[in-house]
């Protein structure tokens, strides 16, 4: 019973909880936080029930390889001679998306001990908190791109509100910006997706509409003459180029790759340390999981042919936001900007379409999330003593606060790929792929995973020379009257877990690809094989 | 005529006006309340008036219940389709919601307003089932007149000024819409919408035809207040009482472009060559879209914010009429009563705002804190305004786009694909100003004591519109359903 319904007890609990908080008066604010606790609490303890029932070995990449599939018609729209629209509640994981559940329910949690001291209205924070926390994981579940479309939507309003509300002094606005960018992606998603609609049938000679993302990798789903499909052009180019694009400017808004990742420095600086750790531990990772989930698999002939672009915005992503990175003063920022640098693995490793590559690019998501979320707990901790973030007004922390830099340390070292820790396992993956993709396969140059390395380097110089400034050296701080006492009980609380698990799947990084193995050996297989398919397809249509 | 027939003739035209049962309901009823007016006079007035008002609206439902539903009548000057009851009582409710308005800039004349109310509803019902262009346009000129009494109907010097504007401008289009009119009327010797294609076919020279087309559709599109024939709303939403706003905003509107797709149908079925008429409506739709949204932007004053959103959202609607498909009306008509739920309830907290003395949205700051329910309300609403699931802006949008899109794969005309991906990009420069309101309403702090009241009942209308408007959302097949 309860296994049946797993994933949609996984996106409605935060929802009921949210629910239950409106009718709790907002003077009482010690409820609404042991409130969203326990849900998140409730949250993680359904994601173990559910590793622990998954099915690592099932193989393949289709709609009978999905786990826990749950599928109930929702909206039927009967529209005269035109057919019917289908709009379906379809929500299954399969290994990597599993792995995204995860690390929602990690991050999430991590995310209200963190919100623990908020001050400021805690009802209406709170409850956004949970209708975020249900459009996340609502996203990673979604089968139907319609229900996927709508939870990713439903991600902006909550996020709007947490960063313009208890953001810092340009919180309007820095929320109004992040609002507009990935509205603009998402209407991007939207045309693709209205198009998608209009030229996939539930079966061949069907009338019925389908927003089924398993229906729509199948060419032989898609309407004769009249498709977003393998026949029609447009400028000269086929139809499903553009839809590729557009999937592509849509999700990479999010991700963010260069140039469009202007939006993130920006939010990231303004939002409150929770959600700066929400940010980048999960909703950056939707757009990665677009690429793979959603573009990649419906336009599988595009992702092979353009994969060399792919690879190199991923390339600029992690050369160029490294070398911003390196310029900043404000350490908040520079944490943001190297998150740009590593998403762009994200990029370089799915373009290569090899199983090394594309385990290495959900490897990078998963271990990304972990490390990034410290690294913004651990710039909250300094912030929430000093109300101050710039790298130049400290030195010397070393000696007044050991165990904070001892954890800065971990941290930093984490996250500039160090071995034994995740990130390393990650960018060692994406660059092996990028070798093998590049040598054995004919997407990627061979340039492309040695500039990516460079980019390793580059993002220890500005980690190494960051710990350098603020940890070491003599003890200096700019204005005397700052108290500088160590780390409490409840920032340890945050730390000491995600320190455990930047190692833990650095040290056996098996206990993750366990999981999502057979699922990507299947997508790479599926790709490869389908995006030949697809392409004598569209050569015929001309 | 033999003497027998005529009298069969005059029988069944009798028979017939039970299909006018509405509207003679609500015709009597209207002089009912003009009595009544001149009847009743005293301090609980108001409040009797619009009690009267709405029983009126109520025998008009029950009316159109009663009334047979399909069918041409009346010698094929009017007609019924499935859909004509819908939109009957689509519109009462809008009236009736409008009734319920709290009306600050209507203080004295309560039973003249509420007789004009009702006049713009039964030209609106006349419009819908309109089969002949004189009648067309003597319905039309119903609502068009009514409508310039009810934008003075402040009885303050602006309201005047904007009267007389919408005055000036609108007996300019109905001018050139009669010359246009006649033109047909000269090329094909009818008036009746059946008749005039195969009538037109014999006639040899298009450019005629074209030049009394053009002239035709500019009328309309000034009514629809369809860039550049706009100038007139601004203004005209500015000064005229909030409620009828509210009403002018949409059913007329909704009523004209159920009529002119009609018209546009018989286009199609003629052999004569006329101009691509949908591809000049393109451009109006495009650049109605373009220039609302992007005047909106600039505005702080929240009526005039809403006349530039009509104007954009005019422009969506018109996507109905250039698909011209079985699925683009319907996609059209749902967006319309989207569009009037979304409407009625921004106008309900506008109204509430002029009550308190607040014209501008920058006026709102912190307000949302204070009141988090009507804030809560207007988010939903202003969301939806915007398109963005999960609200039933989204699914219109969606299903507007969606026939586009159905028409281009099928012509592959590269124009649609234009108004396609510009339409789409039009709801993301309208969030910018939409989101202004919530933006005020919660991320701003004032430094005003100033403190407000909310009425219980304002807080149900609000929350009535922003639930209708999700849950149009969630359910949206039954709102198709209903319509067809």
């Amino acid at each position: 019973m309860l296994l049946d319904h797993l994933l949609s007890w996984l996106i409605f609990v935060p929802l009921i909880a949210g629910g239950i908080m409106l009718f709790v008066p907002s003077d009482k604010e010690q409820a609404f936080k042991v409130i969203a606790l326990v849900a998140m609490l409730v949250e993680f303890v359904l994601t173990m029930v559910l590793m622990c029932s998954f099915d690592r070995s099932l193989v393949g990449y289709s709609a009978s390889s999905l786990q826990f599939a749950q599928k109930l018609e929702w909206i039927n729209l009967n529209i005269g001679s035109f057919g019917s629209i289908l709009i379906q509640y379809y929500v299954a994981v399969d290994g990597v998306s599993i792995l995204m559940v995860l690390l929602t329910a990690i991050v999430m949690l991590v995310g209200v001990i963190s919100s623990w001291n908020i001050k400021k209205s805690v009802k209406g924070y709170f409850v956004l908190y949970m209708v975020l926390t249900t459009s996340v994981f609502g996203c990673f579940v979604s089968i139907d791109m319609f229900l996927f479309y709508l939870f990713f939507e439903f991600m902006l309003l909550p996020m709007y509100f947490l960063i313009g509300i208890w953001g810092g002094k340009r919180r309007e606005y820095a929320s109004m910006k992040f609002f507009i960018y990935t509205l603009v992606g998402s209407l991007f998603i939207l045309m693709v997706m209205i198009g998608l609609n209009l030229s996939v049938v539930e079966a061949p000679g069907s009338s019925v509409h389908t927003f089924d993302i398993m229906k729509m990798m199948d060419p032989s789903n898609y309407l004769g003459e009249a498709m977003l499909g393998f026949s029609t052009q447009w400028m000269g180019v086929s139809v499903r180029v553009w839809a590729f694009l557009f999937l592509m400017i849509g999700f990479a808004i999010k991700l963010p790759a260069v140039p469009v990742h202007t939006w993130l420095p920006d939010a990231h600086v303004e939002a409150p340390t929770p959600i700066s750790v929400v940010l980048a531990g999960v909703l950056l990772k939707i757009g990665g999981y677009g690429f793979y989930r959603i573009a990649y698999s419906i336009f599988p002939e595009s992702a092979v042919a353009y994969g060399w672009y792919i690879a190199l915005a991923g390339v600029i992503a992690i050369i160029y936001a490294a070398l911003v990175a390196m310029a900043q003063s404000d350490l908040k920022k520079l944490i943001a900007y190297s998150s740009v640098s590593h998403m762009g693995f994200v990029l370089l490793g799915l373009a290569s379409l090899t199983i090394e590559g594309a385990s290495g690019a959900m490897f990078q998501m998963f271990s990304h999330g972990v490390i990034s979320a410290l690294l913004f707990i651990l710039v909250g901790v300094l912030y929430d003593r000093t109300g101050n973030r710039e790298i130049a007004n400290f030195s010397g922390l070393a000696t007044k606060m050991p165990y904070y830099s001892a954890a800065v340390l971990v941290g930093f070292f984490a996250a500039l790929g160090l071995p034994g820790f995740s990130g390393f396992i990650a960018e060692f993956l994406v660059l092996i792929g990028a070798f093998d993709g590049a040598v054995n396969g004919s997407i990627l140059s061979t340039w492309m995973p040695i500039v990516g390395l460079v980019g390793l380097v580059l993002g220890a110089a500005y980690f190494l020379w960051t710990l350098q400034r603020m940890f070491f050296g003599k003890f200096w701080v700019k204005d005397e009257s700052w108290q500088l006492p160590d780390l409490n009980r409840r920032e340890w609380l945050m730390i000491l877990p995600l320190v455990v698990l930047a190692v833990l799947f650095g040290i056996f990084p098996n206990i993750l690809l366990d999981y999502s193995n057979e699922t990507i050996i299947g997508f790479v297989d599926y790709i490869q094989s389908q995006s030949e398919a697809n392409t004598i397809l569209i050569q015929a249509g001309n | 005529m033999k003497q027998s027939e005529f009298i069969a003739y005059i029988t069944t035209l009798i028979g017939e006006f039970g299909y006018l049962l509405p509207e003679m309901t609500l015709i009597a009823g209207s002089l009912f309340l003009v009595v009544l007016d001149l009847l009743y006079k005293g301090t609980a007035a108001a409040t009797v008036r619009t009690l009267a008002t709405l029983v009126v609206l109520a025998a008009t439902s029950l009316a159109i219940d009663a009334a047979p539903i399909e069918g041409a009548y009346l010698n094929g000057v009017l007609a019924q389709t499935a859909v004509t009851p819908t939109l009957k009582y689509f519109f009462v409710l809008m009236t009736a919601a409008v009734l319920l308005y709290p009306n600050s800039r209507v203080q004295r004349r309560t039973g003249e307003y509420q007789y004009l109310i009702l006049m713009v509803l039964l030209g609106t019902f006349f419009l819908i089932q309109a089969q002949n262009l004189l009648l067309f346009y003597v319905a039309l000129e119903l609502v068009s007149i009514t409508s310039y009494v009810l934008i003075a109907f402040s009885f303050q010097r602006k309201g005047f000024e904007a009267g007389i504007k919408y005055l000036l401008f609108g007996a300019m289009s109905s001018g050139l819409m009669l010359y246009g009119l006649s033109l047909i009327y000269g090329l094909s010797g009818s008036l009746d919408l059946a008749l005039i294609p195969q009538m037109v076919a014999q006639s040899s020279d298009p450019t005629w035809l074209n030049l009394a087309l053009m002239l035709f559709f500019v009328g309309i599109f000034f009514k629809l207040a369809l860039v550049p024939f706009h100038i007139w709303s601004p203004d005209a939403y500015e000064a005229g009482p909030t409620a009828a706003i509210a009403l002018i905003s949409v059913l007329p509107k909704v009523a004209i472009l159920v009529f002119f797709y009609q018209f546009t149908q018989l286009l199609d079925t003629t052999d004569v060559e006329l101009f691509n008429w949908q591809y000049a409506l393109s451009i109006l739709a495009i650049g109605s879209m373009f220039v609302g949204n992007l005047s909106a932007l600039r505005q702080n004053n929240a009526k005039r914010m809403m006349a530039y959103s009509s104007i954009a959202h005019a422009g969506t609607l018109l996507i109905g009429v250039i698909v011209g498909t079985a699925f683009g009306y319907e996609a059209m008509l749902f967006y319309a009563v989207v569009y009037g739920v979304m409407n009625v309830g921004v106008f309900y907290f506008i109204d509430w705002m002029e009550k308190n003395e607040l014209e501008n949205i920058s006026d709102l700051a912190g307000l949302g804190r204070q009141f988090p329910a009507v804030g809560v309300c207007m988010t939903v609403l202003l969301v939806s305004l915007v398109g963005l699931p999960p609200t039933g802006g989204f699914s219109a949008k969606l299903l507007v786009f969606s026939s586009l899109w159905d028409v281009y794969l099928q012509s592959s005309d590269s124009y649609l694909l234009w108004l396609f991906a510009l339409g789409i990009l039009n709801s993301a420069i309208s969030l910018f100003y939409y989101l202004k309101i919530p933006y005020y309403l919660f991320l701003k702090t004032t430094n005003s004591t100033q403190r407000y009241r909310v009425g219980a009942v304002s807080v149900v209308f609000l929350a009535c519109t922003a639930l209708l408007v999700l849950a149009i959302f969630f359910m949206a097949d039954l709102l198709l359903e209903m319509l067809f």
